[in-house]
């Protein structure tokens, strides 16, 4: 997919890894519509995008709203025509500090699938179908390392992520031949507000910056044979040479 | 004929596997039914179907005028940026609007509080039907848009036992909100239809037009509908629809806005010419069809403005079987209701 001819949705878009694609994606030409619930930070992170010489759009809405999907995608479409690329990286860890399961109430637990999973679906369904009639989409899925491996603690957040990869999947699987791609990705440990609010004493030097793993998720984007349709990418995986050649890190 | 052969409304929207199909076949001047999913077989190689993949917007926005409480319908976008708009007196979606208060008369530079920041400042007045006004947004952009969606609310069905979610009144494959009410006969193509048209070998092509409103509350106001209204041609479909015509292949329009869009092309430019422009083409009984050869659309009352547009495909002796024939098999009528397929 060229990223110069993209309308692109990003959900999470204030801060964090949804910011640093929102800014990656516009680097290289998308128009942009960032999604958060607090209309400030997102207006900055729209603005400095516009600032850098970016089309940048600022969208305020919880995606866990139940009439969310139609409201997102209309504003969006208004704001910018049919949306070519969504990036569902809006997620919620459940639970702060994290806590086992046997501590986790229902209300947390149905939290994280409403923005994490049910988020990603309602928006994914808005938006498809003209992504199918003109036979041209790309469907991203951020996820976790939570997803596949089980760490104590992390419930909410593991179950939430581990069913949107299935979900990522299954879109695939019934948009086949249509020329719209569903596919999920890792982006592995980064210095974000997420990480130091689930794992408070990890040290940042050690993590990835979120501009260096949103050159690699554009890549993906940008290169089917990367992340083709139904696959579960990790972001650390995707060639290096690519990613530098991309990044600002 | 209303009352010979009066179609009762959906009270709740027809759920897709129950929506049902009539085929008004208008060779052979006969009349099959089917479940709507049989529509595919209905369909051959080398159509061009064409869909309108406008949004539908929350249209509606209460506002006050000094002390007087009243609601803003948008009508449709101009090229200019202003929205052709009605104003309605106070009352609610459950209310008929004839019967509703008449709005206050506004003037140039009048303005309207629609709450939470957003105002609409009248710019023009229609000279004939006080109620029909230009207005401009404040604020306009980005900051209209966000404003529109956290305050407007879709337009209603008075038939309906409930309000519908702006969700709910969506085609599956909507995209820029241009549609003020929802382009109702695309509703029953569910994306697995959309592939079975595809699948039989039909092309499925988009275009954008910005249905209006169905009712304004005025008599003589409703007397001209539908207003002019905006469409956009994609360079795609103007080449594929003007390639089908050339090769004599079926052009298939769903619903009265597409065909509305086509028509009213061809005849302003005398070719499909792509691009934005507005239609005031009326259709009717006497209108010669240059580019629609069949036409998917609800079933429709005779006493729809709808119905005339039929016309144009069927001769009245037809429709008006078909008429019955829904009647005595159930059909529902309107917007969320059962399909006719006139081909």
């Amino acid at each position: 997919m060229e990223l110069s001819k993209t309308n692109a949705l990003i959900t999470g878009a204030s801060r964090g890894l949804g910011r640093a694609l929102a800014e990656a994606l516009a680097e290289r030409g998308a128009r942009v519509v960032l999604v958060a619930r607090e209309a400030a930070p997102l207006e900055a992170a729209a603005e400095a995008i516009r600032a850098a010489g970016g089309d940048a759009h600022a969208l305020p809405a919880d995606v866990a709203a139940a009439d969310a999907g139609a409201r997102i995608a209309g504003t969006a479409h208004a704001m910018v025509g049919s949306l070519d690329l969504v990036v569902h990286n809006a997620s919620t860890l459940g639970p702060v500090p994290l806590r086992p399961l046997s501590e986790t109430s229902d209300a947390e637990l149905e939290r994280a699938l409403a923005v994490n999973l049910v988020g990603a679906f309602r928006i994914t369904r808005a938006v498809v179908g003209q992504m199918v009639t003109r036979g041209r989409g790309t469907l991203v899925h951020v996820s976790s390392d939570a997803a596949v491996e089980p760490h104590p603690t992390w419930g909410a957040y593991a179950v939430s992520k581990a069913a949107l990869d299935h979900l990522a999947a299954v879109w695939a699987a019934e948009l086949r031949g249509t020329g719209v791609r569903s596919f999920a990705v890792d982006p592995g440990e980064m210095d974000t507000a997420m990480h130091a609010a689930a794992i408070p004493d990890a040290d940042p030097a050690a993590l990835e910056r979120p501009a260096a793993v949103a050159a690699r998720i554009a890549r993906l984007i940008e290169d089917p044979s990367l992340a083709p349709s139904g696959a579960r990418v990790e972001a650390a995986r995707v060639p290096a040479a690519e990613a530098v050649a991309g990044g600002r890190a | 004929m209303r009352g010979a052969a009066h179609l009762p409304a959906a009270a709740e929207p027809r759920s897709p596997d129950a929506q049902r199909l009539l085929h008004v076949d208008l060779v052979e001047r006969r009349l099959t039914h089917h479940a709507f999913d049989a529509l595919a077989s209905l369909a051959r190689p080398g159509d061009a179907w064409v869909l309108n993949d406008a949004a539908t917007l929350p249209a509606s926005l209460a506002g006050t005028v000094g002390e007087r409480s009243v609601e803003l319908r948008l009508a449709g976008r101009r090229a200019s940026g202003r929205w052709r708009a009605i104003l309605f007196g106070e009352g609610s979606w459950r209310d008929d609007t004839d019967a509703r208060p008449p709005p206050p008369a506004l003037a140039p530079g009048d303005g309207i509080d629609l709450g939470a920041g957003l105002s609409a400042v009248v710019t023009a007045v229609d000279a004939r039907a006080a109620r029909l006004l230009e207005v401009r947004f404040e604020p306009a952009g980005d900051a209209f848009w966000r404003a529109l969606y956290a305050l407007g609310r879709p337009i209603q069905y008075r038939y309906l036992r409930r309000a519908l979610t702006l969700g709910e009144l969506q085609t599956a494959f909507a995209a820029r909100p241009w549609a003020v009410e929802l382009p109702s006969a695309g509703r029953p193509l569910t994306a697995a239809r959309v592939a079975a048209l595809r699948a039989a070998g039909a092309e499925v092509h988009t275009l954008t037009h910005a249905a209006g409103p169905s009712a304004t509350g005025d008599a003589t106001l409703d007397a001209r509908l539908p207003l002019p209204e905006r469409y956009e041609l994609s360079e795609a479909t103007a080449r594929a629809v003007g390639d089908a015509l050339d090769a004599g292949r079926r052009v298939v329009a769903v619903g009265t806005s597409v065909t509305r869009a086509l028509e009213g092309a061809v005849r302003r430019h005398g070719r499909l010419r792509p691009g934005v422009d507005e239609t005031d083409l009326r259709i009717g009984p006497t209108t010669e069809r240059r580019v629609v050869d069949a036409l998917l659309t609800g079933a429709h009352d005779p006493s729809s403005s709808h119905h005339a547009l039929l016309r144009a495909f069927a001769p009245a002796e037809l429709l008006r079987r078909a008429l019955g024939e829904s009647r005595r098999r159930g059909y529902l009528a309107h917007e969320l209701g059962d399909s006719w397929f006139l081909a």
